[in-house]
């Protein structure tokens, strides 16, 4: 509980608290022989009772408008899951249908709309989870850090309902996803997931850059790679060994080179949403090693809460006033 | 409100011990109405009193002259707390009936010849007024002002060495006040006020307890002390306040028949009807 206020000066009013204790708010009448009078529980509690509401009232009232509020804070919560970073394809394919024709055409749902469905109910089970999002195109989009927030990390996977933007360059996006992990302890599983529908070449000084920061985060790795019919595979040999390259087979190329960072690592070759799903399953079971993290809690505003309050009180002691006696 | 004041008429269960003549059967013998004794006539040297036929058949010869019980003058003196409680305001103000009670023993002492004297005890040692017994009753117009400055007076002290202020001789002595003084001072002041005939005044009001509303929070202050206390009124509460009255009344009784006299509690103001059967019930 680190309280602060917008107004410190204004806590001088806190003073004013003392008034319904030396004061009786009420009109007050004499009488002649008052030891006369025997001692009553009730009504010294009745009394206490009064005075209190009074000073918490104006309590209430003064905090409220010093501006009370409580400090970010950070929660420390052992949970069973795993750092997440969920990579998406945002290239101009990924709006296409896994049959490779555009999705308003025939009315089967993209490989970017299946992704968003999935993940979304992925995200959703994933209940202790840190999830951050970035995606890549021709350049990486940093979208949300890691955050414990599921509301933020739905909204940043619905974000991809936008229109795709431009080509495919995923060393990029690797090198941000991997720079998520920077500065983070050490705890729990690390988890790249990379959805994608295509791959691109990673040229040398990328390559030998990505191998020396999958070393060092620690990482797994899973690929989810949605295939459009009639595309190379992951696993596809060439027919023509001319064609064994980087340019004409990206994808198994890149599957190559995961393979070799010796890092956990595993690829689902998605022909349709249902195997897509069996891979998102596979990671859910895999990934429930228990995890410490820290829960940032925001800036939390307390002055409606002293408003409220008072306000309460305020028609309590109204109620405590139609109470008197007239005598 | 003057002609509402109805002199009472007061006697005294024994006889005065005044020298004056006045209107009260007294303990001198000389002359008056009512015959009480023979004596020589060299002991009442009054001729015009001789009783011939008690003479002739007197053994010894001697003339003897009638003796007769003298009336006598009664001092009669007021003692008042004016302390600030007396301020208080109910069904009554305590005040007017203070006034009221003052001016009626003041009116029915001046109806019967006696003389009149005044002192009212305040906070301090000394009295607010004092006027020593009289016949004349200047200081009644005093008195209102002295009633003004009621509620500055926290306490009444000087009441308890009332004494110095009081006849030498037995006086019919009025003790105003209302009742709620400390009980442990009271036996003193009786004991040192024991040679006069004591009539104790308790002005009582039904507000500050019969009254009181059944429901509903009350805030009390004392005048005297300034403390203050707030009540959650309610039928059980009330009932003890009321039992805490009736026992407080039983306790002054016991204390003031403890000292020969009766308390009169003045609830509903002066009522002359109730301070005749006041005397009559005393001196029978």
């Amino acid at each position: 509980m680190n309280l602060a206020v917008e107004q410190p000066w204004l806590l001088a009013g806190l003073l004013f608290c003392a008034l319904p204790l030396l004061r009786y708010g009420q009109r007050v009448a004499g009488h002649p022989a008052l030891d006369l009078i025997p001692a009553d529980g009730l009504s010294l509690a009745v009394d206490a009772a009064i005075r209190l509401l009074g000073a918490l009232a104006l309590a209430g009232l003064v905090l409220g408008m010093a501006g009370i509020y409580r400090t970010e804070q950070q929660v420390e919560r052992i949970g069973h899951g795993a750092h997440i970073v969920l990579l998406l394809d945002r290239s101009n394919s990924m709006d296409q249908t896994f049959a490779g024709t555009a999705a308003e055409t025939g009315g089967a749902e993209s490989k970017a709309a299946a992704a968003r469905r999935l993940l979304s109910q992925f995200v959703e089970r994933r209940e202790h989870d840190l999830i951050g999002v970035a995606a890549y195109s021709t350049s990486p989009l940093f979208v949300t850090p890691l955050t414990e927030n599921k509301q933020a990390v739905a909204a940043a996977i619905a974000a991809t309902a936008r229109p795709a933007l431009a080509y495919t360059n995923v060393s990029k996006g690797l090198a941000l996803a991997l720079s998520y992990f920077d500065q983070r302890p050490a705890v729990g599983a690390r988890i790249v997931l990379l959805v994608s529908d295509g791959a691109a070449v990673i040229d040398p000084d990328s390559e030998a850059k990505l191998r020396e920061l999958f070393q060092r985060q620690q990482v797994r790795l899973y690929w989810v790679f949605l295939r459009t019919a009639n595309s190379p595979g992951l696993f596809d040999q060439p027919s023509d060994p001319r064609d064994d390259n980087a340019q004409a087979m990206p994808e198994r190329y890149l599957h190559l080179f995961f393979s070799s960072l010796h890092i956990p690592y595993q690829a689902y070759q998605a022909e349709d949403p249902g195997a897509m799903r069996q891979a998102i399953e596979d990671i859910n079971r895999l990934e429930q090693q228990p995890l410490h993290y820290f829960e940032r809690i925001p800036k939390q505003d307390l002055a409606p809460l002293c408003y409220r309050s008072a306000a309460l009180l305020l028609l309590l002691l109204i109620a405590v006033k139609a109470c008197e006696a007239k005598c | 409100m003057a002609s509402r004041i109805e002199p009472f008429c007061y006697r005294l269960p024994r006889p005065a011990v005044e020298v004056y003549p006045g209107a009260h059967p007294g303990q001198m013998v000389g002359n008056g109405q009512l015959f009480k004794r023979h004596e020589a006539l060299l002991a009442r040297p009054d001729p015009r009193r001789l009783d011939l036929r008690a003479s002739l058949l007197d053994p010894f010869g001697q003339y003897r002259v009638k003796a007769y019980q003298e009336h006598d003058r009664v001092e009669v003196m007021v003692l008042a707390d004016l302390s600030a409680s007396l301020a208080y305001s109910g069904v009554f103000d305590k005040r007017q009936v203070m006034l009221d009670l003052i001016r009626a023993i003041a009116e029915s002492a001046l109806a019967c010849g006696d003389r009149i004297g005044f002192a009212g005890f305040g906070a301090g040692e000394k009295p607010l007024l004092y006027a020593p017994p009289g016949g004349d009753l200047s200081w009644l117009s005093s008195l209102n002002g002295v009633l003004e400055q009621l509620p500055q007076q926290r306490g009444c002290h000087g009441l308890w060495q009332a004494d110095a202020y009081l006849p030498r001789r037995r006086a019919l002595l009025f003790l105003l006040g209302d009742g709620h003084w400390p009980t442990a001072q009271l036996p003193a002041l009786l004991a040192s006020v024991g040679r006069h005939e004591l009539v104790p005044l308790l002005i009582w009001d039904a507000a500050e307890y019969r009254a009181l509303p059944d429901w509903g929070l009350l805030a009390l202050q004392d005048p005297e002390s300034g403390r203050r206390r707030r009540l959650w009124l309610r039928p059980s509460l009330k009932r003890r306040i009321e039992l805490a009255y009736s026992r407080r009344r039983c306790l002054l009784q016991r204390l003031f028949r403890a000292a020969g006299s009766e308390p009169l509690f003045i609830e509903q103001g002066y009522r002359v009807e109730q301070f005749n059967r006041y005397f009559l019930e005393r001196a029978a």
